[in-house]
């Protein structure tokens, strides 16, 4: 209280933080405005990219093709060729197969296929009709009379195909003999000699 | 990963429906070849092509204890949970008796007490044979309803420990 006696009037005399209320709410202005832009812009980061749900795969993994192959690897070879599971979609090489199943069943090579992890649900209805489907299938695939018979006409018009595809090339080949062997051998001395011409002239 | 639960799924007894297998078996499981090669990406309906293959249940077999695929499937039943309609479908069907005895499987898993015993007791008028692999890799002959029994009746099967229930 003595303190302020002794100060001048006007003057500020406390230690209290002052703040200029017009810059601030200058400021304030300003934040509101750019949150206000933000909110109407969309977002800085791209929309999520709908992935398709997982899909089982219908194909059976080649793991064994080149089993007990023999290979020649070097390093300069392109990526594909060298040893190991090469993954086309992902561009690289695995070392074996268990490493390689990983791979085709992981997060990063179901993304570069464009799918999520996510499995879809399937529903009774689904559910009902493939077992409709596969019981139908099963009773098709199942051995008949008339399945038998048409097996067997089958089988016997291979059988016979072969057989005239046999006998036709055996006709060429004699052609294409006959005239090579014809002027090498003269028959006369051939009878003289005794033979008729029965060995052929790779045996001289 | 490719060996998460379904996010949808609920919980059962309390804990994840994968955590019904224990770990050692369950990590056996994860690294066979069947599982990585044929089970990834089954749903419901894809799944019941393989139930429809199988020719053998069992659990794990041979010196490093290698789940059988029955076993496989029904982890991944457990995985992606499929609705109890649909495992009664399983149950219901006539033709494919592994499919029955997979569905049966879970619903014991899985199930209540009251839908345990209302679905599996008509299964004792089953009496079809089964293969089944013991843990040395040899087969064994079964039977459809002695398998039942075995579900309903003890408490470890197939080398799974399966939830208490009530006797009858």
């Amino acid at each position: 209280m003595a303190q302020s006696g002794s100060n001048p009037v006007g003057v500020d005399n406390t230690f209290r933080r002052k703040f200029n209320r017009e810059e601030y709410l200058e400021r304030a202005r300003e934040r509101e405005q750019q949150e206000e832009e933000a909110r109407n812009k969309p977002k800085g980061k791209a929309p999520p990219v709908q992935r398709k749900p997982l899909k089982h795969r219908d194909y059976e993994v080649d793991l064994e093709s080149r089993l007990g192959k023999t290979q020649v690897v070097t390093p300069i070879a392109p990526l594909s060729q060298q040893a190991g599971y090469y993954c086309s979609v992902c561009e690289c090489v695995v070392k074996d197969s268990a490493n390689y199943l990983d791979h085709i069943n992981g997060k990063k090579h179901q993304r570069a296929l464009g799918m999520s992890m996510r499995v879809e649900r399937a529903s009774l209805q689904q559910v009902q009709d493939r077992f409709d489907k596969l019981k139908k299938q099963k009773v098709a695939g199942s051995f008949s009379e008339q399945d038998l018979d048409d097996r067997i006409m089958k089988q016997q018009q291979e059988e016979e195909e072969r057989k005239r595809q046999r006998r036709e090339r055996k006709k060429e080949k004699k052609k294409e003999k006959a005239p090579e062997e014809e002027p090498e051998i003269d028959p006369d001395v051939a009878a003289m000699m005794g033979f008729g011409g029965f060995r052929s002239s790779s045996k001289k | 990963m490719a060996n998460r639960t379904d996010p949808t799924a609920k919980s059962i007894h309390g804990t994840n429906p994968q955590n019904l297998v224990e770990k050692i078996v369950r990590s056996k499981i994860y690294q066979n070849t069947y599982w990585k090669e044929q089970c990834f990406g089954l749903t419901a309906e894809t799944l019941v092509d393989k139930a429809m293959e199988l020719d053998h249940l069992g659990g794990t077999f041979g010196g490093n204890r290698k789940p059988t695929p029955f076993l496989c499937l029904v982890m991944k039943m457990l995985q992606i949970q499929p609705e109890k309609e649909i495992v009664v479908e399983f149950i219901k069907n006539e033709d494919y008796k592994y499919v029955r005895i997979l569905g049966a499987f879970y619903l014991r898993l899985t199930g209540s007490v009251t839908d345990v015993y209302q679905y599996l007791e008509p299964l004792y008028n089953d009496y079809r044979k089964l293969r089944e692999k013991l843990s040395d890799g040899k087969y064994s002959l079964t039977h459809v309803d002695e398998v039942i029994d075995q579900l309903l009746t003890t408490d470890y099967s197939c080398d799974i420990a399966l939830p208490r229930i009530q006797k009858r």
